[in-house]
């Protein structure tokens, strides 16, 4: 083997710092870096949900401070947003989470991918035929009303696809709770990874991390995939009857 | 939100929402970026690196025997016999350095300066090459110098025997010492084993492991660099904050409310990492090194960066040293 080659291999796939690594990853990484990832994605859908609906708002004054809000928080880089909020907030004073570097770190991430979130919610909203609003209304439904049980369920269904990028990225960005320093038991994949880069001089482990990191990231986007499939063949409830057996759903025994 | 729900709005025939145009113009650029192909053959000998007469003679004059089993056995006999130094670009000396290692290297009105830097500077000048110095982080560092993507690093870095099973190091050049910072509010005393206290320090630093030895008791929070951990000190996010020794003069200036809680001697030595495969560089620099030592050109250099003496433990290594400073 050429020795750039063997370098490149050594470097990055030994196969033994792999499997040193290997445990901690999955025994305190993995635990974390999901814990971290899903209270940012819940956290940031809902902010997404709500910016989205203030976007499309006719009223300039509900539309303008989300505006702006989605404006900087896209635009600012997401280590910045971390740091201002997790070492920010606790200079200022405002020990809202105590100590614990988790919630800021959350915190931070769902300002950030709410921003996002609402871009990607706002195209889906404004995808639904106008004719859908009319008819809401027609039927005497509040604005309000025929956003949340009419326009937006039809919305977000159309933007699934986008959604999940948000989501894969949510991942791989809660490597940067880091940044906000972490006690040993607080490590997720990436902090685990890169002390022991530090201890071995070997890269390797992060090699590790990024398997662990697509065995989340990978049956995520497929699981969002039959999500949306669903979601696309559920629309239209499909009746059957075989014979005997009485009228079954078949979107519910296909459920898998 | 009420107005909202007022009635009239049921009557509008304005759209609720803006239909987004159709046309929408995706610009792809794509930029094909040739990255060079990376010569790691290190086969580049250079022709320079025959130390001076004068200095090789210093240094058989000033030799003390070499006490790093981990290079390869250096003489001074070695120096004058022109040893064959092997750099990955002839005449020139590819390094590696960090941008935040005060005061080893750091970045000063977009220069390179610092201990580290001074001193491969001195090195490279009697190897007769010229220092090309890029800033990576250390992970690149870590990876860069046993692949040969550089010759050398100039950092601080700890010597450890993890390390050792993939990349060479220098003899010692340095041994630190240690800095424990709290607020002057948090009654934090010296003798301390700051039990259920929260200390701050940079994973992997050599803070890092003395701490996991010394202070099991303590709650340790890593932080990937010190910026972060210093403003999460002055936050109350963490108690303390261990860090190397130099540090702490400068923290103490930036922020009166804080104390310098302990400061600890250490016996773990820096050395300049360089790969494996580059013996003849190894001893070049030791070399070096054992020459900057008898004409006090290392004391001068150390005395530009720090106020205190010289490393107990260098000066035990190399008596020399002690000569030079009397």
């Amino acid at each position: 083997m050429p020795t750039g080659l063997h370098n490149f291999f050594h470097t990055f796939f030994d196969l033994h710092q792999i499997a040193n690594v290997m445990p901690d990853l999955l025994r305190d990484g993995l635990l974390n870096t999901l814990m971290i990832s899903a209270a940012a994605i819940i956290c940031g859908t809902t902010i997404g949900i709500v910016l989205a609906t203030l976007l499309v708002s006719r009223r300039w004054y509900l539309r303008a401070p989300a505006r702006v809000y989605v404006d900087i928080f896209r635009g600012l880089p997401i280590i910045v947003t971390v740091m201002m909020v997790g070492l920010g907030l606790p200079i200022a004073g405002l020990h809202f989470f105590g100590r614990n570097s988790y919630p800021y770190a959350v915190f931070a991430l769902a300002l950030v991918s709410g921003a996002y979130m609402s871009e990607i919610f706002r195209s889906g909203i404004q995808s639904v035929d106008r004719g859908q609003m009319e008819a809401a209304r027609s039927l005497g439904l509040s604005y309000l009303g025929a956003m949340r049980l009419v326009i937006v369920p039809q919305g977000v269904r159309r933007v699934l696809p986008a959604l999940t990028n948000q989501f894969v990225a949510m991942v791989k960005d809660s490597s940067l709770v880091y940044l906000l320093g972490l006690l040993a038991s607080q490590r997720e994949l990436f902090s685990i990874a890169k002390d022991t880069t530090f201890e071995t001089g070997n890269l390797s482990a992060l090699t590790a991390a990024g398997l662990v990191y697509l065995a989340i990231t990978i049956p995520l986007t497929h699981a969002v995939n039959a999500l949306d499939r669903r979601m696309r063949e559920g629309g239209a409830v499909r009746l059957a009857t075989t014979a005997g057996a009485p009228l079954q759903l078949l979107g519910a025994q296909e459920g898998r | 939100m009420r107005a909202l729900r007022s009635p009239q709005r049921g009557s509008t025939t304005s759209p609720a929402f803006r239909v987004p145009r159709r046309a929408a113009i995706a610009i792809t650029a794509c930029a094909l970026l040739a990255t060079a192909a990376c010569s790691s053959s290190g086969t580049g000998s250079s022709a320079a690196g025959t130390p001076l007469p004068s200095q090789a003679s210093t240094a058989a004059a000033g030799s003390s025997p070499s006490s790093n089993a981990a290079s390869p056995a250096v003489s001074s006999a070695a120096a004058s016999a022109a040893p064959k130094v092997e750099v990955i670009s002839a005449g020139k000396l590819s390094v590696a350095v960090q941008s935040d290692q005060f005061p080893f290297d750091f970045i000063q009105n977009g220069k390179e300066v610092g201990f580290s830097i001074d001193l491969m500077n001195e090195i490279a000048k009697r190897l007769e090459l010229t220092p090309s110095y890029t800033t990576v982080s250390l992970d690149a560092l870590l990876a860069g110098v046993p692949a040969k993507q550089y010759d050398i690093g100039a950092v601080g870095l700890s010597i450890k025997p993890d390390r050792q099973k993939v990349m060479a190091f220098s003899e010692p050049y340095y041994y630190g010492y240690y800095g424990i910072i709290a607020k002057k509010s948090a009654g934090i005393t010296a003798d301390s084993d700051f039990a259920g206290k929260t200390i701050a320090l940079v994973s992997g630093s050599a803070q890092d492991t003395y701490a996991q030895q010394h202070y099991p008791k303590a709650k340790i929070k890593r932080f990937d660099s010190q910026p972060p951990a210093i403003v999460a000190l002055e936050g109350g996010q963490v108690d303390a904050f261990f860090v190397g020794g130099p540090d702490t003069i400068k923290y103490l200036q930036q922020y009166s409310d804080l104390t310098l809680v302990s400061s600890i001697q250490t016996s773990t030595p820096n050395g300049f990492p360089m790969s494996l495969d580059a013996p003849g560089l190894v001893s070049a620099v030791n070399s070096a090194l054992e020459a900057m030592y008898a004409d006090g050109t290392y004391t001068t250099i150390y005395k530009k960066w720090f106020t205190e003496p010289l490393p107990p433990t260098l000066v035990k290594e190399h008596p020399v040293l002690a000569n030079g400073a009397s």
